[in-house]
């Protein structure tokens, strides 16, 4: 936070110096506000579908702005596959160490982009998903990341097939066969063939 | 009957507001001072707040003076929330109808005087004007200068392709 304000200093001190093209009466008065709350106003503003159209447009307002986009790992959090693999790829070196909530809906215009190609992109930040949902087309088989590594800062998964008819599976298990993440308080489960016996939960899922 | 306790408040420009103690702590800042001192019949200073922006900022605090106060840990990024995020009470939205300069006084007078919900309310009026628009519509919108270089828009344009191109 502390490097924002400093940039953003840089960025005002320079909107004072140089004389304003706009007539003297009018002002910017939004960017006299602090950095933390350019952030909530930011977060509020990003559409859900498609954060990453958001984010592109804010920071081509002006330097103070698109200082404020980059440097704000918070504003990369929820990343949905409708932004595009680019776009993912980008958000994930964006975010540190924020929790993350992933997003991924097919649908029949869409079918470039698998599960697979969507979480292996967001891998690398596995410890950090807080929250996974997956509403699917493809025969649900291949969740890269859910399947074989622990994701313990998991709070909601929701694993969704929306095939009319879903081929017979085998059961497979999730997060490398350990008992599920100690924080994951929401489990939504539909027509996905996980092994229940091995994620040692308290309570039934929701089927 | 005895009358309900009051507080005087003084806004940066010297005129004093007497209002029912539960109205002013609505403001955290307020809360603590009023504990921290303890009862007394002097002015609360608020040297950030002028008279007008102090007077909608009460109108404010005097509407919802019996709401619960909001959870100190409410995550801007969770999900519910983000579901929530730009939903105003039509009261909340006619009370921030206002001029832009006005808009973001009572969002720097929230922030200081610690009113999370009116802030809340700030923020999404704000996010609610930036929503959708283009980048040259939301610079009209608040008089902000394009101060990119026609070499850096190009650069961002090029970096921001993958965005609008879906």
């Amino acid at each position: 936070m502390q490097s924002v304000r400093a940039t953003n200093q840089n960025d005002r001190d320079r909107f004072i110096q140089e004389p304003r093209a706009h007539s003297p009466i009018c002002h910017d008065f939004i960017n006299q506000l602090p950095a933390e709350i350019f952030i909530a106003v930011f977060q509020k503003s990003l559409d859900s579908v498609r954060p990453g159209r958001d984010l592109a447009r804010l920071r081509l307002v002006c330097h103070f702005w698109r200082t404020i986009v980059e440097s704000t790992p918070s504003l990369w959090a929820h990343i949905s596959v409708e932004d595009g693999i680019p776009h993912v790829r980008h958000a994930v070196a964006k975010t540190g160490e924020v929790p993350l909530e992933l997003v991924y809906r097919s649908n029949e215009d869409d079918t470039a982009i698998t599960v697979e190609d969507f979480l292996n992109a967001v891998i690398e930040k596995s410890e950090h998903w807080r929250s996974v949902e997956i509403t699917s087309l493809d025969n649900p088989s291949a969740y890269p990341g859910l399947r074989s590594m622990p994701c313990p800062a998991l709070e909601k998964l929701e694993l969704w097939c929306i095939l009319q008819s879903a081929p017979f599976q085998e059961p497979f298990t999730l997060f490398s066969g350990m008992p599920a993440p100690s924080n994951l308080k929401e489990l939504t489960l539909c027509k996905v063939p996980v092994q229940l016996e091995s994620l040692e939960l308290v309570e039934s899922p929701e089927f | 009957m005895s009358a309900a306790p009051q507080v005087t408040l003084e806004s940066s420009d010297g005129e004093k507001f007497k209002v029912d103690k539960e109205v002013a702590e609505r403001s955290v800042l307020i809360k603590n001072m009023i504990e921290d001192v303890g009862e007394s019949d002097n002015p609360i200073p608020l040297p950030n707040v002028n008279a007008s922006v102090l007077k909608k900022v009460l109108e404010y605090c005097e509407h919802h003076r019996g709401d619960p106060l909001p959870a100190a840990d409410a995550d801007p990024s969770n999900d519910d929330n983000r579901k929530r995020a730009t939903e105003i009470s039509d009261w909340d939205q006619k009370f921030i109808q206002v001029d832009q300069e006005m808009l973001f006084e009572i969002i720097l007078a929230a922030n200081y005087m610690d009113i999370k919900p009116l802030l809340d309310v700030g923020c999404k009026t704000v996010a609610n004007m930036i929503k959708g628009k283009t980048p040259e519509e939301i610079r009209k919108l608040f008089n902000i200068v394009n101060d990119f270089t026609p070499e850096e828009e190009a650069q961002i344009k090029k970096e921001n392709e993958w965005a609008e191109d879906r």
